[in-house]
């Protein structure tokens, strides 16, 4: 049995921003990260542009094993089966040979494929999520994948060198992402959508449609409202699929991006409580002491809606993995909360979003009053408020005229009173992490301070 | 350690520090022949036009620095013999979170390279080219004691939780 | 060490040591203020900011980020070409108000209210009242130069249309102003209209605006300009070569220094007067000095040492400089180029500035008003203050340079071709056998951003060895002066063909032709030359330079240079490029339109070889070898 200080779970960038913040403040304590997927820790995101050929597959691991070797952070490739909350053991299955050749990543060797046991005096679960798999006919032909991990990103690869069209299953951002990917590659991509419109996760009606328009000039097919039935394949792989409805198309491959849960399968009988995902305290401990969580697989407070939810984002990750990792070593700091945000260059216009900036709208008040300017800015009333926690009153939208050739410029500020709580930016706009300040500050502005953010004056700070 | 200082009352709005900027991020570090460049040189500092105040504002290579937890390439970093939140281009996907996360709004679009920019301190000056240009001395490298230091960054933060 | 610091600012060794001496007394001079400038504005060094209006002021972002208008919608062509013409008119309106003043001295004197001028130059003044068709039979010289001197006002705001003395310009040069209707109407009107069209909402077109700084322009250079050389040669004699002493080496440990500083020879030619007088020599002997020695600085010393056997001491950027000698007495001030820090650098030391001109007044100088009427009765208090001022001198302050050198000046349009042996002819088969390759023309001021001298006297030699007959007037002949290219020894440094015609000539290889509004002369012989081969002067192999140029009146010079077909090389930037498009007229679409572009060329090599270039090419053009 391994004994060990430090425990974490998971391979991804909450696991190593935790061992980095462990090993600020203690050097000697044993650490072991444990990976499922045989890597050190890589920037997930960067696996559509790996996919697209953008970025070299050396650029995808954090650190490099030079860190891992001077930190003292060991990596062990096993897939955790078991955690036994009181006891401080968990239990996992080695990957075995032929994976975790990355840099910096120690593959078990010495054991067999046999279950080993850990034990442990601080533990970190950040198992991250795993993407759900819709139940359908041939869904499991070959040629149907996900864009989560390394591998999937080469799979996909490998099939689209030969083929011709790609169908993208959801209209997401991980969708969108490997729909770039692929359409670098030279595919031709239809999306198929069950939503009535792109992003819905992250834009509002009149966003996504901004968006959807300028994919559309891109060449990018989309079909709203419509879902897979049937996957159709050959000895080859897939050849087509039926969509609800009826509808055949064809296509060669399929990425699935129907979103991603927690992994917690492997936390029952832990004694840890999830609910779909870990949850966790202002200081991301569980509710056994010693065991704590952060990143992907975490229920935690959400800013603005004041409940626990499962913000499943890369800057969250890394900030809860920090401060997760400070209290493993018995500091007590305390984790603010996150809110739903996140940002992306789609085929050249960068989309960004935060809070509840894609609130909906009340019914009937969707209409522009053209301003004199050369913007557009309209102002909704909200649709009763769903829960507790913020309550969007005001949406005001601003809406540069789009030339032909030109980017579309658009900015969507949501208000609850005088603070704001939401924003859609789309196009440049260089000052877009000052308003997820203002959101995740609850900046109090001042009268004239939100005219002039809703002018679409966003000069820096409002305090001046 | 030095930091960029910035003194509001002094600053005119003249964007002096902006265009010096750019010409120091230029291949020729020459605003005559910047001019011709192929790409056209980007400033990483831009004067903020306030009501009662204008000032310059650069990356303040925050001590908790948003911009490096939300980048999902590496790109950026901090170095820690310097404490300087640094820039890598070449690893730079152009994704925006860090746009999204900078909470001053100093980080930079380069939509034609499709990379994030930002101040680099000027590595290759002894004084970077904001402070040197400054005609009123509204911007100065200054030694900041630690203590005057963590003030500032409390002072910041202000700005970033209330 | 601080010698070598010195020698990245100057080229010249009496500078160089004087600038240690600065440095030493913790004074102040233009490179330190400099310095202290930079990195200076760059919106103002593209030209790019706006200040006509209110709304303003408005600046472009030059590298496309930000603004690409102003409050009023110009954009960076309009801005340029407006800021440029403001320089045009700034410029054009000293020179010609230089000139004006020149044409009132004489018609004070044909009135005989300003008694102490008379006419030294009977021939000029018949040749420009037959030029300017005022009957002479039976008429007395002062009636004869009172018309000319009305018909010469009457230049500067005519309502005739047209300049006389663009008369003569070649047909082909005035042609095409005619066709590109930019034949130039009076200075005055020309200035006026530049700041209408200038103006919030007036010209927008960079084109036409540019056309309009090319006719204000012309009119400086063939009109203001030209009758300030003219009537000033009429009132205090034609120029003719003789030998004088340049730099700071000039100055005396054991005299009265007295230094003439401006440009106006109205005022200095009194000086020169006054400081020969026996009594006030007598009062320097009293003050235990042994004389009164009078100096000349910029271009009021080359007005003065083409005509006089006065000393220069120095060009634009030595005025600091003579006064940290601590020897100087008084510092005598008109008119242009003097710095403001003079009063200041003066302070320093027993020096008094004294200003002359109504229109020029420094705190901290001493004024006394320099009247036309009383011009003699002023010069000679002026030099008794100076004289009395020996007294306070502080001899341990007294640090003056040995650096001098001799030089050969002089040379007007009429002693060239006295020189020539009375016509053009030998110049002219000089060129065609191609022992001249051609003619360049350096000119303009000293500027701290270039080192100091190097611009011109590295330009002079590169061209004199190639062949390139140069012509010199301002600060640039001063600086060739003491780099003693003014001398018919410095041959030696010439090619082998242009050393040949020196010595032949026994002239120089660099012709001192005057101060800077005294290169109209340089345009009258490039149009007697051109008229002589009846081609436009664009044909002609000539170039100009201004290496070290720095005036708004630089900008009105290279403008009718180039206006007037001369290819024109620039040492510094002119504030410009923010625009491509007024750029490349400038320096590219100029030539189809005038038949002469600008360049800018920081290295005199480089530029020596770009002139070559075209001169050659101009040669080709006539079939000459």
């Amino acid at each position: 049995m391994i004994r060990t200080k430090y425990a974490i779970v998971g391979g991804g960038p909450a696991a190593l921003y935790a061992a980095a913040a462990i090993r600020e403040r203690d050097l000697a304590g044993r650490l072991v990260i444990i990976g499922a997927e045989g890597h050190p820790p890589y920037f997930r995101p960067l696996i559509s542009y790996y996919l697209a050929g953008l970025v070299p597959r050396e650029n995808l691991f954090m650190q490099d094993a030079e860190y891992y070797r001077q930190k003292k952070i060991e990596m062990i490739g096993g897939k955790v089966t078991e955690v036994r909350g009181q006891e401080k053991v968990l239990v996992y299955q080695p990957l075995g040979e032929g994976r975790g050749d990355d840099a910096g990543f120690t593959p078990d060797s010495s054991e067999k494929r046999t279950a080993q046991h850990l034990q442990f005096e601080k533990l970190l679960i950040a198992s991250g999520g795993t993407p759900g798999k819709p139940d359908l006919p041939g869904i499991d032909t070959p040629g149907v994948y996900f864009l989560r991990t390394i591998e999937d990103a080469e799979k996909i690869a490998a099939r689209a060198k030969g083929s011709q069209k790609a169908l993208l299953w959801g209209g997401g951002l991980v969708s969108l992402k490997a729909a770039y990917a692929l359409y670098r590659l030279g595919l031709e991509i239809t999306l198929v959508i069950a939503s009535d419109r792109i992003l819905s996760q992250m834009l509002d009606r009149k966003g996504a449609e901004i968006v959807a328009s300028y994919l559309a000039e891109k060449g990018l097919k989309m079909i709203l409202q419509s879902d897979l039935q049937e996957v159709h394949g050959n000895s080859r792989g897939v050849t087509a699929v039926t969509l609800t409805g009826g509808r055949e198309l064809k296509t060669d491959l399929i990425v699935i991006g129907k979103g991603v849960q927690p992994s917690v399968s492997f936390l029952e009988g832990s004694g840890i409580k999830e609910k779909g995902g870990v949850e966790v305290d202002e200081r991301l401990q569980t509710n056994l002491p010693d065991i704590y969580a952060a990143g992907d697989v975490v229920l935690c407070r959400d800013l603005l809606q004041g409940i626990p939810v499962n913000n499943a984002l890369w800057p969250n990750a890394t900030a809860q993995g920090e401060c997760a990792g400070a209290n493993m070593t018995g500091e007590r700091l305390t984790y603010r909360g996150s809110i739903s945000m996140n940002a992306a260059e789609f085929f050249g216009l960068p989309v960004i979003s935060a809070g509840l900036g894609r609130a909906q709208e009340g019914a009937g008040v969707d209409q522009d009053q053209p301003r004199k300017s050369d913007r557009v800015s309209s102002k909704e009333e909200i649709a009763p408020a769903p829960a507790a926690g913020v309550q969007p009153r005001e949406i005001y939208k601003l809406q540069k005229p789009t030339p032909s050739r030109r980017e579309p410029h658009y900015l969507r500020l949501v208000f609850e009173d005088e603070c704001l709580v939401g924003y859609v930016a789309i196009g440049k706009n260089r000052k877009a992490g000052m308003l997820t300040n203002l959101i995740t500050a609850r900046f109090p502005l001042a009268p004239q301070q939100k005219e002039r953010l809703i002018s679409g004056d966003l000069a820096f700070p409002f305090s001046i | 350690m030095k930091e960029i200082l910035i003194n509001l009352e002094h600053c005119l709005g003249c964007k002096s520090c902006e265009l010096a900027c750019a010409v120091e991020h230029s291949a020729s570090k020459n605003i005559f022949a910047a001019l011709f460049e192929e790409q056209l040189p980007i400033s990483r500092v831009h004067v903020e036009a306030g009501r009662e105040f204008n000032f310059p504002l650069q990356c303040r290579h925050c001590a908790d620095a948003q911009c490096i937890k939300a980048c999902i390439s590496g790109a950026l970093w901090r170095e820690e013999e310097t404490g300087l939140v640094k820039h890598i281009p070449e690893k730079c996907v152009g994704c925006w979170m860090c746009v999204m996360a900078c909470p001053f709004g100093s980080i930079v679009q380069d939509r034609k390279e499709q990379v994030a920019l930002k101040c680099d301190r000027c590595p290759e000056r002894e004084i970077p080219a904001c402070v040197e240009a400054c005609p009123t001395k509204a911007i100065s490298l200054q030694e900041v004691p630690s203590y005057a230091r963590e003030k500032r960054q409390a002072y910041l933060a202000n700005f970033q939780e209330v | 060490m601080s010698q070598n610091k010195h020698a990245q600012k100057s080229i010249d060794p009496a500078s160089q040591t004087m600038l240690a001496r600065a440095e030493q007394e913790g004074v102040e001079t233009a490179w330190d203020r400099l310095h202290k400038q930079e990195p200076q504005c760059g919106f103002g060094m593209l030209g790019l900011c706006c200040r006509n209006c209110n709304m303003g002021p408005c600046r472009i972002d030059p590298f496309g980020d930000g603004p690409e208008r102003g409050v009023c919608g110009a954009n960076a062509d309009t801005i340029v070409a407006r800021n440029l013409l403001r320089a045009i008119a700034a410029g054009a309106a000293a020179h010609s108000d230089h000139g004006r003043d020149i044409v009132e001295a004489l018609l004070h004197a044909a009135e005989g209210k300003a008694p102490d001028y008379e006419i030294k130059d009977k021939e000029k003044l018949a040749a420009l009242a037959q030029e300017l068709k005022v009957p002479r039979e039976g008429r007395s010289e002062k009636e004869i130069a009172l018309d000319v001197a009305r018909k010469a006002l009457d230049e500067f705001g005519t309502s005739k249309g047209h300049l006389e003395l663009l008369e003569r310009a070649p047909s082909q040069r005035k042609e095409r102003w005619g066709e590109l209707g930019i034949t130039p109407r009076g200075i005055d009107r020309e200035i006026v209209e530049i700041m209408h069209r200038t103006h919030i909402g007036v010209d927008t077109d960079y084109v036409n605006l540019i056309l309009q700084g090319l006719r204000a322009a012309i009119s400086d250079g063939w009109g203001g300009s030209m009758w300030a050389t003219e009537l000033s040669d009429v009132l205090f004699g034609t120029p003719e070569p003789h030998r004088g002493e340049s730099n700071l080496g000039v100055l005396k440990e054991d005299e009265v220094n007295i230094i003439v500083h401006g440009h106006e020879p109205t005022l200095s030619e009194m000086i020169v007067l006054a400081a020969k007088d026996p009594q006030l020599i007598e009062l320097a002997r009293a003050k235990g000095a042994q004389g009164i020695n009078l100096c000349g600085m910029c271009c009021t010393g080359n007005e003065l040492l083409m005509r006089h056997d006065v000393p220069i001491a120095g060009n634009f950027l030595q005025q600091e400089l003579a006064i940290i000698t601590g020897a100087v007495e008084a510092m005598i001030v008109d008119v242009q180029c003097i710095m403001p820090a003079l009063t200041d650098v003066a302070g320093c030391y027993h020096t008094k500035i004294i200003s002359t001109s109504p229109k020029a007044k420094f705190s901290g100088a001493q004024h006394v008003a320099f009247d036309e009427e009383k011009a003699l009765e002023a010069a000679l208090e002026i030099v008794r203050i100076a004289v009395e001022n020996f007294t306070y001198r502080n001899k341990d302050k007294v640090f003056i340079p040995s650096d001098k050198m001799e030089f050969v000046a002089g040379f007007s349009t009429e002693a060239i071709i006295s020189a020539l042996g009375g016509s053009l002819d030998p110049l002219l088969d000089a060129i065609k056998e191609g022992n001249i390759k051609g003619i360049a023309a350096i000119v303009g001021c000293n500027n701290p951003k270039i080192k100091h001298d190097y611009g011109h006297v590295a330009l002079a030699e590169e061209l004199i060895a190639r062949d390139i007959l140069v012509v010199e007037t301002g600060c640039a002949a001063i600086a060739s002066a003491k780099a003693g290219l003014l001398l018919p020894e410095a041959a030696a440094k010439a090619g082998p063909g242009l050393k040949a015609v020196c010595e032949a000539l026994q002239i120089p290889p660099v012709l001192h032709m005057g101060s800077c509004v005294d290169i109209s002369r340089i345009l009258v012989v490039a149009a007697a030359v051109a008229k002589a081969l009846d081609v436009d002067i664009s044909a002609l192999p000539l170039a100009g330079a201004a290496p070290e140029w720095m005036s708004e009146k630089a900008v009105s010079i290279g403008t009718y240079v180039i206006g007037s077909g001369i290819f024109t090389v620039l040492g510094t930037v002119p504030p410009v490029l923010g625009s491509s498009n007024v750029a490349a007229l400038l320096t590219k679409g100029a030539d189809d339109v005038i038949g002469a572009t600008f360049a800018v060329e920081e290295d005199p090599l480089k530029a020596a070889a770009l002139m070559e270039e075209h001169i050659n090419a101009k040669r080709s053009g006539l079939g000459l070898p």
